[in-house]
């Protein structure tokens, strides 16, 4: 009884605690990617179901080159719209007839608090610009390789955190990519690798030899994206064959088959009090006569 | 209990020889709160700052900025700097910490520049960026102090140190901060914790003596860790965990890039009375890269590997190819080398070489209709000895996903291992049929053991829900893992259902929590097993 009111408790607790972060505010679309379905009456219909105002002098852009495109937005048509946060309307279709993946990028309501202007107009003799330390909503989104195993947890390990490789657990957005968003104040300042939760299983460059930490800046604006790619980990093997060694191969004159492989944790199965039958001596590691 | 204290002994020595070349902190910043924000690595004292630097130039001021990642400092507020008895008054001073110049700025006058000997000074522009003195939140400080001993590019120290948003930091007389951004400084020999708490001790910008509070193994554990390192091109570390109980361990490991094109590492560890080591070393040519690897570990047994991997060439839609070739060999001193020791004549099998080939195909992420997606890799080896023998290993994985809606994703994944060791005329030998079943850890008799005759299959699915909205750090993910082996019985092995739900979100901006619930099923012959997990991040 207890032991579930316990239970009961923590998580009551765990809910308050989460509650805040669960309140976090979503923000103004500013960027949305996506096949177009149609572009009529001033409005561009996205086959999502999104459909967006175009400004009366909305511009068509090359998707890659950002220069104008004779390509006409239309059906089957894949676009990104960027949208004015303050009219919500889209002013640039960025257009292509190459597949890009549904995609969608949010201004923070900190943005919506800010006056366009700056409140305080700089002296035309003060040059640069201060670093005024406000919360910038920075999105970390890497590309990891193909040979990442299929249930990977990715990580991004940074200087300021005294390089734990578990430092931040960036959620999984797609087979190859993974995301995670964090409030920085502008003027943080990192460099960071990417893991996969240990210093043995670390990013490395394309030549497979160990690669500088990315370096990272937070800009004084609203948001910020940064990507990376990590090309190959430290411990990825899968090119090698492996050497069999001893005890790894397990074969009945292996006297101990089931341990010592990582392949399988130790036995936190055993029940309290340990299992009711004593362990056996192992077989002898001898062939048989 | 000799041999622990004297490795004890042995890694205090080596801890205590960068001290004799301690950095030296090149300022004092007092006041009545100082706050250290890691983040943005930077200090604020408010109520009287006095910052003092190592030549005896002393600025006060109502409050003072530092800016650690660029080695500068903004006393505003009745600012004063004194030097050699000499005094000028402003409304703001900006000093860099290990450069001669000083910026003054007044109100009425403008900014004038001058030197820390406060010879006359020149007008000057505003910059903007030198008086910066951001509007922070002494909220969110991570530590809280009235003293810190600042040295460049490498620590600060404050004393006492308390730490407010950080859930079970305890007061201590005195905290070192290391922010030297050496990639070296991550890497580490301890073993894995469940909890662990570094505590600097000495530190400099190539060197970082700490100590480490541990939870490993369901028990405490002190460990004593030296770091070296020199930029992103080298470092050394050495590592002592639990010297004074029988589960202690110990390792080293040093790293150095030579050029462009190679790099060389060697580590080694000690633990349980197994010790062993390798020396790497790596080379770039192009994307192309090889290897050279030697493996020592105690019992004489001992391994070489040289291979050479191509860069992954492009085919045809996307695809990409990776081929290695292997040559090494195993030994044994004294003969006996495993397996062959089984075979009569077992003692003249010393050193068996080898040779292998390994190729990896990995199709591009193909986005298919209604917003999925999926990727598929396939890796396939052989390795030939020069005893009439060869394994075999052949993956398969597959992973998909699709998104739900804007804050839901779906995602699954398939691997399927298959793995085979042929003695070509003995395969009996090596695999008999045993004369009494397998007896498994937990006691009981395991009959599918008369099935392994060298072949073994893994094969893993999971399928994962995840709510994770694009502008929040808060998420949430259901997972359901299946895993179908071959041998696996009974809690040996991987379980064969897993049920895990994951929470991740952030109660204070810099404190976040991860919080997992996990279920096994089948596994240790019980119905299921319930698991915890919980982490603090940054």
């Amino acid at each position: 009884m207890m032991r579930r009111l316990s239970v009961v408790l923590t998580s009551v607790a765990v809910l308050i605690l989460a509650l805040p972060s669960l309140a976090q505010p979503q923000g103004t679309l500013i960027r949305f990617t996506g096949q177009l379905l149609d572009v009529r009456n001033g409005y561009a219909y996205f086959s999502s179901g999104d459909a967006f105002k175009l400004s009366p002098s909305y511009k068509v852009a090359d998707y890659d080159t950002g220069a104008s495109t004779t390509l006409q937005p239309a059906a089957k048509i894949f676009a990104r719209a960027v949208l004015d946060p303050a009219t919500k309307e889209v002013v640039e279709l960025d257009i292509t007839t190459r597949r890009l993946p549904s995609d969608s990028a949010y201004s923070t309501d900190v943005q919506q608090a800010i006056a366009t202007k700056p409140a305080i107009v700089l002296a035309p003799e003060i040059k640069g610009i201060p670093v005024t330390g406000k919360e910038v909503a920075v999105e970390f989104i890497v590309t990891v390789p193909p040979s990442t195993p299929v249930n990977a947890d990715v990580y991004i390990s940074t200087d300021a955190g005294g390089w734990n490789p578990q430092e931040i657990k960036l959620d999984r957005v797609e087979g190859d990519r993974y995301r995670a968003v964090r409030r920085l104040a502008s003027g943080t300042r990192f460099v960071f690798r990417v893991t996969r939760g240990s210093w043995n299983s670390v990013e490395v460059g394309q030549d497979g030899l160990e690669v500088a930490p990315h370096a990272f800046f937070v800009r004084e604006s609203d948001a910020q994206s940064c990507p990376a790619t990590v090309y190959a980990w430290s411990d990825n093997r899968s090119g090698a064959p492996q050497a069999a060694q001893p005890g790894a191969v397990p074969t009945p004159f292996n006297p101990n088959p089931f341990g010592g492989n990582p392949l399988y944790p130790p036995s936190r199965a055993t029940p309290p009090g340990g299992f009711p039958t004593p362990h056996p001596a192992p077989p002898p590691n001898r062939p048989p006569p | 209990m000799r041999r622990a204290l004297a490795a004890a002994l042995v890694c205090t020595a080596c801890a205590a020889v960068p001290q004799a070349a301690r950095a030296r902190a090149s300022a004092t910043l007092e006041g009545g709160t100082i706050s250290f924000f890691a983040d943005t690595l930077s200090v604020v004292a408010r109520d009287r700052a006095s910052l003092r630097l190592i030549d005896g130039t002393h600025v006060s001021g109502d409050a003072a900025y530092v800016d650690l990642k660029n080695d500068r400092a903004v006393l505003a507020g009745h600012a004063r700097i004194e030097h050699g008895g000499t005094t000028v008054s402003a409304d703001a001073i900006a000093v860099d910490l290990d450069a001669n110049r000083v910026d003054l700025l007044d109100v009425g006058t403008g900014v004038s520049r001058t030197t820390r000997t406060l010879g006359s000074p020149v007008h000057a522009e505003i910059d903007a960026k030198r008086f910066a003195f951001p509007d922070v939140d002494d909220r969110y400080a991570f530590i809280r102090s009235r003293h810190a001993a600042i040295t460049p590019r490498a620590n600060v120290r404050f004393s006492p140190a308390a730490f407010p948003t950080s859930v079970g930091g305890v007061p201590v007389p005195s905290y070192l901060y290391t922010f030297a951004t050496a990639a070296g400084f991550g890497q580490t020999t301890l073993p894995g914790a469940t909890f662990d708490q570094p505590y600097g001790l000495i530190g400099t910008p190539t060197s970082l003596t700490s100590a480490h509070a541990r939870w490993e193994n369901n028990d405490g554990a002190l460990a004593l860790q030296e770091q070296l390192a020199s930029g992103d091109t080298a470092y050394a570390t050495g590592a002592i965990d639990a010297p004074f109980r029988g589960t202690g361990s110990s390792g080293f490991n040093a790293y150095q890039r030579l050029g462009t094109r190679y790099t060389f590492l060697v580590d080694g560890n000690a633990a349980f009375g197994s010790r062993e080591g390798d020396a790497t070393l790596g080379a770039a040519f192009g994307t192309a890269g090889g290897r050279l690897t030697y493996h020592l570990q105690n019992g004489g047994y001992s391994s070489f590997d040289a291979s050479l991997r191509t860069p992954d060439l492009e085919l045809v839609g996307g695809n990409t190819l990776r081929l290695t070739a292997d040559v090494g060999y195993d030994a044994q001193r004294g003969g006996d080398l495993y397996p062959y020791v089984v075979l009569p004549g077992g003692r003249a099998y010393g050193t068996v070489w080898r040779h292998g080939l390994d190729a990896f195909l990995a199709t591009p992420i193909v986005h298919g209709p209604l917003g999925t997606s999926i990727g598929v890799t396939l890796d396939g080896s052989r390795t030939w000895y020069a005893f009439p023998r060869h394994a075999d290993a052949v993956t398969a994985s597959a992973n998909a996903s699709k998104k739900l809606t804007r804050n839901f994703s779906l995602f699954a994944g398939y691997q399927n291992t298959w793995s085979s060791q042929v003695y070509p005329g003995d395969q009996s030998l090596f695999f008999p049929i045993p004369s009494a079943p397998l007896l498994t850890p937990d006691g009981m008799p395991y009959y599918g053991w008369y099935a392994y005759t060298g072949a073994a299959v893994a094969r893993y699915m999971n399928l994962d829900l995840q709510y994770a909205p694009p502008t929040s750090s808060t998420s949430l993910r259901l997972s359901a893992r299946h895993t179908d082996d071959f041998y696996q019985f009974d809690g040996l092995g991987r379980p064969v259902w897993e049920l895990r739900l994951d929470a991740q979100f952030r109660p204070f901006p810099n404190v976040g929590i991860a919080l997992g619930r996990s279920y096994d099923f089948g596994w240790g012959g019980r119905r299921w097993l319930p698991g915890w997990s919980f982490a603090i991040t940054p």
